[in-house]
């Protein structure tokens, strides 16, 4: 069984690969767009004459942003969901059914390596150049909760996508919503505003939803924002998220995926 | 060349017919769409509120100015997607589909523009129009400014597209691929929305002469608030001008060397 998932594997893994120069150039035009609202908050470090916003030092703001370039890439693209919608959409999901393989498991198989060719070629190089380069001083507990943490972000960034996906059985195609979704969660999640620097209120009800762990979380626990004795709780509430949005994805799919119609366009 | 001219305007009116009701079938999902590239605005709106709440902004500009150069970049970005989204063009390359329009009877870069917009991306545009009207507003920016602006932001805008059109056949004919086009229309995306002093000089540069998206939003909104002077602005729009045409002449030879990647 495992065999038929690493044969899904490999043949996505050959696809992703296929127009290699295509890849670095994604990787390095993702980094750089990610890097440009860095300049406005240097220009207003600057100009403010201060080197402390919000209890946040310029260099924290600077590596914050560093961080997230190197791991926004792994976002792109919008995760299963844009595989389901296109199964579904082009009518190929009847193919996928017949297949002797899970259909869902088998979507996030197919998934999984387009996220490993962005962590080995560009979120791994860059973040290790940008511990080398900063002289920060890590422990190996922060190395773990940050793996953990992006290992979370995953599947929260992909259960979420999976979810809106699934009404693409009513709706023929929810690209548009998933769009709409994820610019509100990019908001919440502290890709283009650190959420620390949110009012207080909006920002520690924002640390108990699942959004902060597709930026802040990862990126505060990687720069030393967020302290390691805060950690582990922080993990019980992501875990809890990815299980209470596992069961709700159960549920819908189940639910739904008897009602599928295929459009097949 | 008048008759050519006019089956020409003709491919693109009956083309932008055709998109409007093939976008429309699909309701929920055009509202969705439109939704989406209303809340592009919401992002600069909110990075710019918090920063100036935070701190005293940057330098030279006050809150409304920054409101306005970035709501005049929305509003560029808004049109500029609705007459095309460059990824598309080298997907259609990727795909064979752009064979079509090198046979049929209209020129090839106008059959591109009229068939590879995003039509919904008009809601960038109006949402970016109405952040715009509110900023002038504040900062008592006169009409007639307001439309010598536009006209000044719309050759940008032009020299904006001509620049992302000819990359997109270029990386077709050099390596088969344009997918990395739309992570670089987000970097000009975000870059226009703030002045561009202050990504320092080698940024200065790059976004005013390798990657034009100075022009469309920073330039104008500078000359509105007297930070450049009117001669400099004359030369900005005769270089604008020269992009145009120099950039044009590439993509027509660009689709020479075009090679089909099958159907």
């Amino acid at each position: 069984m495992a065999n038929r998932y690493f044969s899904v594997f490999k043949i996505s893994l050959k696809s992703g690969m296929a127009y290699k120069a295509e890849i670095v150039l994604k990787i390095i035009f993702s980094f750089i767009s990610s890097l440009i609202i860095l300049f406005v908050w240097y220009a207003a470090y600057h100009y403010s004459n201060t080197s402390n916003i919000n209890g946040i030092s310029l260099t924290t703001t600077v590596l914050y942003f560093f961080v997230f370039a190197s791991i926004a890439a792994i976002w792109g693209g919008y995760g299963v969901g844009k595989l389901i919608n296109s199964d579904i959409k082009t009518g190929s999901i009847v193919s996928n059914f017949i297949r002797p393989v899970n259909y869902v498991y088998a979507l996030f198989v197919r998934h999984l390596p387009q996220t490993l060719i962005f962590l080995i070629f560009g979120t791994i190089p860059i973040l290790t150049i940008i511990y080398i380069i900063s002289g920060m001083h890590m422990a190996i507990a922060q190395l773990i909760y940050f793996i953990a943490e992006i290992a979370i972000a995953y599947f929260i960034f992909n259960l979420i996508a999976f979810i809106i996906s699934i009404f693409t059985i009513y709706l023929s195609d929810v690209e548009g919503i998933m769009n709409a979704v994820f610019i509100i969660i990019e908001i919440l999640s502290g890709a283009i505003v650190p959420i620390i620097f949110y009012p207080k209120p909006i920002y520690n009800i924002l640390l108990l939803t699942p959004f902060p762990f597709l930026a802040y979380i990862p990126i505060s626990t990687f720069i030393g924002i967020l302290k390691i004795s805060q950690i582990p709780w922080i993990l019980v509430i992501g875990t809890a998220w990815v299980l209470v949005l596992s069961v709700i994805s159960r549920i819908l799919w189940k639910k739904f995926n008897r009602d599928i119609n295929i459009v097949g366009i | 060349m008048l008759d050519g001219a006019i089956n020409n305007i003709k491919m693109v009116l009956s083309t932008q017919k055709m998109m409007w009701k093939s976008n429309m079938i699909y309701r929920s999902q055009f509202i969705a769409w439109m939704l989406v590239f209303l809340l592009m605005n919401l992002i600069s709106l909110i990075t710019i509120t918090i920063v100036y709440s935070m701190s005293k902004g940057i330098a030279g500009w006050d809150y409304y100015q920054m409101l306005l150069i970035s709501s005049l970049a929305n509003t560029m970005t808004g049109i500029f997607l609705y007459i095309i989204w460059p990824p598309a063009v080298g997907h259609s390359m990727r795909n064979g589909e752009f064979d079509q329009f090198i046979v049929k009877p209209y020129n090839p870069f106008i059959s591109i523009i009229s068939n590879y917009g995003i039509i919904e991306g008009i809601s960038m545009g109006i949402g970016g129009v109405l952040i715009f009207a509110y900023a002038a507003y504040m900062t008592h920016i006169s009409i007639i400014t307001i439309l010598l602006v536009l006209s000044v932001s719309l050759l940008g805008l032009s020299s904006l597209i001509m620049f992302l059109i000819m990359i997109s056949l270029a990386s077709y004919v050099l390596f088969k691929g344009s997918g990395y086009i739309s992570s670089l229309i987000n970097i000009s995306d975000s870059a226009s929305r703030y002045p561009i002093t202050i990504y320092g000089l080698p940024g200065m540069l790059l976004f005013t002469f390798v990657m034009p998206v100075g022009l469309a939003s920073y330039y104008p909104a500078a000359f509105i608030f007297g930070k450049i002077s009117i001669f400099a602005m004359m030369l900005l729009m005769l270089f604008e001008i020269a992009t145009i045409v120099i950039y044009y002449k590439i993509c027509k030879w660009l689709i020479t060397k075009y090679e089909s990647g099958g159907g």
